[in-house]
Parts: structure tokens; C-alpha cells; sequence
């Protein structure tokens, strides 16, 4: 064997080199090469993920919770996430009777769809008494009112002699369910626009303008019942 | 008398030290390549074991930004709810339904000398309406307004009489259907 070797180390050491160079770069040098490129693709991507999810966690941690609270349900007093007939119907008994118009019936109807708008909402059957000159004003209160409705459909009979009229109005009040999901923490931060601020506002005055008509009933009747 | 130079060496030992001189360059550089093969080795696995640590660094610090977010949820799902709100509100809100634009420019539309009897809109916004008219001419005015697009705004697509007669008494009555735009 040493014969051997010393006969022919002239080719047999650089191969062994070569070998052992080529089995070092095959096994080792290119993998970890590989594996530090990739790795370092990785580390840009998760930082950048980082700096992202940092601004986005910056961001909620700005909004003050009760505020916000405060403002679903500013927006959710005007389009509910259930069917709310008692509010609806006392909307439009209210807006009604500041018009003049007298209710001679009221029917529930059934949820559905409203055909224009793709919304949910169950509708609400009125037959009304009244002044018509007011009628038009009535139907914009309606679709103005803390309450998202609409007019599904109208029918008048109207007397000329004494301008009063007889309507049959089909209100569909509007609500939707709630979204199922709410976004994953990668979901991107959704932001209020200026113009959605300004809907807030006008939610708000709604609001407040609803709690200034409640009118509080104190106690009636004796003190002493029995006198 | 120049010197005379006699390689007294046998021609075997000229060979046996190319033999070896040419075995120790090689050996040489193949020392060189296998050293530098073990630096480059040595080196990337020490850089690859550095990236490591930073990588385990990064994803502790994602963790603990994904447990902040996980804390802020309810936030997130209020200011979705919210947003999902004012987009359907901002559709609805200051915009009248077909309905009510139809029926404010029919009470535009319909002339002194017209008395509406009645009155119906359907929910795709078709009228249909009977009205008494004393004379001819708000008859034709009637029908004017309705027709001409600088009268109806172009919100009119079609206008249909279904029915008109003249009584005894001179009083046009007549039973309209206007489809709007």
C-alpha cells in the first residue's frame, strides 16, 4: 500500500484534496449558503411584518374604548343588528302624529330583502289619516328618521274638498347581522375616514336628539291611596 | 580556461527531485484548497448559527407583538363593526328612495287645474295615478310636464294613459302610469 501510494502520490494526493474539497462544498459551503440566503429573505419579510403589526397594535392602542363603544352604538341605534319593532313603530307614531296624520292601522310584515338594496329589513304596514299637503314631508321624515327606513311602497286617496287624505304606506325598516368575522391580526387596520367621522357626527345629534324627546313620567295618582 | 561543469549525479536522482518538487507545489496548493475549503466551511456554519439566534430574536419579538394585538381584538372588531355600519348607513342616509323622488316630482309635475283622486307607487317606483281635470288645457299641460324632458328633469322613461274620458259635466278624467328612469 505504501508503494503504492509513494509510487503514484503524485496524483493520488490532489485528488484526495480535491475530493475532500468537493465533498466539503457539496455538503456544506452550498447548503448553508443557501440556507443563510434564504434565512435572510425570511428575516426581511418578518421584520417587515413586524414594523407593520407594531403600527397596527400603535394604532388600536390610540382609540379609547368607551369612545368607540360610544359610537357603535350611535350606529347601531340606526341600523340594528335584530329586528327592533317597538323603536320603529314608536319613530313612526312620532313622526306621524308631528305632522298630523293619525294611525288607523299598523301590520308587521315579514323579513325579507328589500328588492333596490339587497339589505335586510322587516316591513311595517300603515294606513294613515291626514293633511296630504304634508304627506311628502312625512315620507322624507321617514327616510331621514334615527332609524334607517324606507318607503317600499305608497297608495293615496286623497279628497279634494277637504285636502285631507288617506294613505297605506309599506315602510321597510332596515337591519343587518352582525359580521361573522372581525379580521386576523394580519388583517390590515381599517381607518375612519374623515367622511365616516363626519356620519359619526350626525349620528351623534340623532342620538342626543332622541334622548332630549324622552319625556319622563313622575308619579301619579294620591300619596296616601287609602285617604 | 573556462570550468568545465560535470553533473556527477546519477540521472535516476535528476528525476526523483523533479518528482519531488513538482509533489511539493501540488502539495502546496492543495493544502491552500483544502484550508480554504475548511475556512469557508467554518465560516458559513458560524454565520449560519449567528442568523439563528437572530431569527429566534425576531420571532420571540413577533410573538410578543402578535399576544399585544391578540389583546387589542375586541378593538378591532369594534372598529369593524363600525366601519361595516357607516358604509351601509352612508348608502341610505341623505338619499331618498325611488319612491320618495318619484312622488316629490309628481306633486312637481302635476299642474294647478289637476286634483289627484289616487295615488299608488309600487316598490320598482311605478305610478299609477286618476286625477280629475277641469279643462283641456291642463290636460295638455299635464301631459306636457310628464313628457318633455326640460319639464321632467329626465327622470321619466314612460308615460302611459290608460284611460281618459270627458263627462257630461266637461271634468277630464283621466288614469295615468309613468314609469321613472
Amino acid at each position: 500500500m505504501m508503494i503504492f501510494y509513494q509510487a503514484h502520490k503524485l496524483y493520488i494526493f490532489p485528488v484526495v484534496v480535491a475530493a475532500s474539497s468537493l465533498i466539503l462544498i457539496i455538503f456544506v459551503i452550498y447548503p448553508q449558503i443557501s440556507s443563510l440566503l434564504s434565512n435572510q429573505k425570511t428575516q426581511d419579510e418578518t421584520l417587515g411584518k413586524i414594523s407593520v403589526l407594531e403600527a397596527k397594535a400603535q394604532a388600536l392602542e390610540s382609540y379609547d374604548p368607551a369612545d368607540l363603544n360610544l359610537r357603535v352604538s350611535y350606529a347601531l341605534n340606526v341600523y340594528p343588528a335584530e329586528k327592533d319593532f317597538m323603536t320603529a313603530i314608536g319613530i313612526l307614531q312620532k313622526l306621524t302624529s308631528k305632522l298630523g296624520f293619525e294611525i288607523s292601522s299598523l301590520a308587521l310584515g315579514s323579513a325579507g330583502s328589500n328588492k333596490l338594496t339587497n339589505a335586510q329589513s322587516f316591513n311595517i304596514k300603515l294606513d294613515i289619516t291626514g293633511p296630504e299637503a304634508m304627506l311628502n314631508k312625512l315620507l322624507k321624515d321617514i327616510e331621514s328618521s334615527p332609524r334607517l327606513m324606507r318607503i317600499n311602497s305608497l297608495e293615496v286617496n286623497s279628497s279634494r274638498q277637504t285636502g285631507a287624505g288617506a294613505a297605506a304606506l309599506v315602510v321597510d325598516v332596515l337591519f343587518a347581522q352582525a359580521p361573522s368575522g372581525f379580521g386576523s391580526i394580519d388583517s390590515p387596520l381599517p381607518e375612519l375616514s374623515s367622511k365616516e367621522q363626519e356620519i359619526i357626527q350626525k349620528l351623534a345629534r340623532f342620538s342626543s336628539t332622541a334622548a332630549q324627546s324622552v319625556v319622563k313620567f313622575g308619579p301619579r295618582g294620591k300619596e296616601n291611596p287609602f285617604e | 580556461m573556462a570550468k568545465i561543469s560535470i553533473d556527477l549525479l546519477p540521472a535516476e536522482f535528476k528525476t526523483e527531485e523533479i518528482k519531488r518538487t513538482r509533489f511539493y507545489k501540488i502539495s502546496v496548493f492543495s493544502v491552500a484548497v483544502i484550508l480554504l475549503a475548511v475556512f469557508l466551511s467554518s465560516l458559513t456554519v458560524a454565520l449560519r448559527i449567528l442568523q439563528s439566534r437572530r431569527l429566534a430574536q425576531i420571532q420571540t419579538q413577533m410573538d410578543q407583538t402578535e399576544i399585544r394585538l391578540s389583546g387589542l381584538k375586541n378593538t378591532q372588531a369594534s372598529l369593524l363593526l363600525l366601519k361595516n355600519r357607516l358604509a351601509a348607513i352612508d348608502q341610505y342616509l341623505g338619499n331618498f328612495s325611488k319612491q320618495v323622488q318619484v312622488y316629490d316630482l309628481i306633486n312637481e309635475l302635476i299642474p294647478p287645474g289637476v286634483a289627484i283622486n289616487g295615488f299608488s307607487i309600487n316598490q320598482s317606483g311605478e305610478v299609477v295615478f286618476t286625477a280629475t281635470v277641469s279643462d283641456g288645457e291642463s290636460v295638455d299641460q299635464l301631459i306636457d310636464n310628464f313628457i318633455l324632458p326640460q319639464n321632467n328633469q329626465g327622470k321619466i322613461k314612460q308615460i302611459s294613459m290608460d284611460a281618459i274620458s270627458r263627462g257630461r259635466d266637461g271634468v277630464y278624467r283621466l288614469s295615468l302610469k309613468i314609469q321613472p328612469k
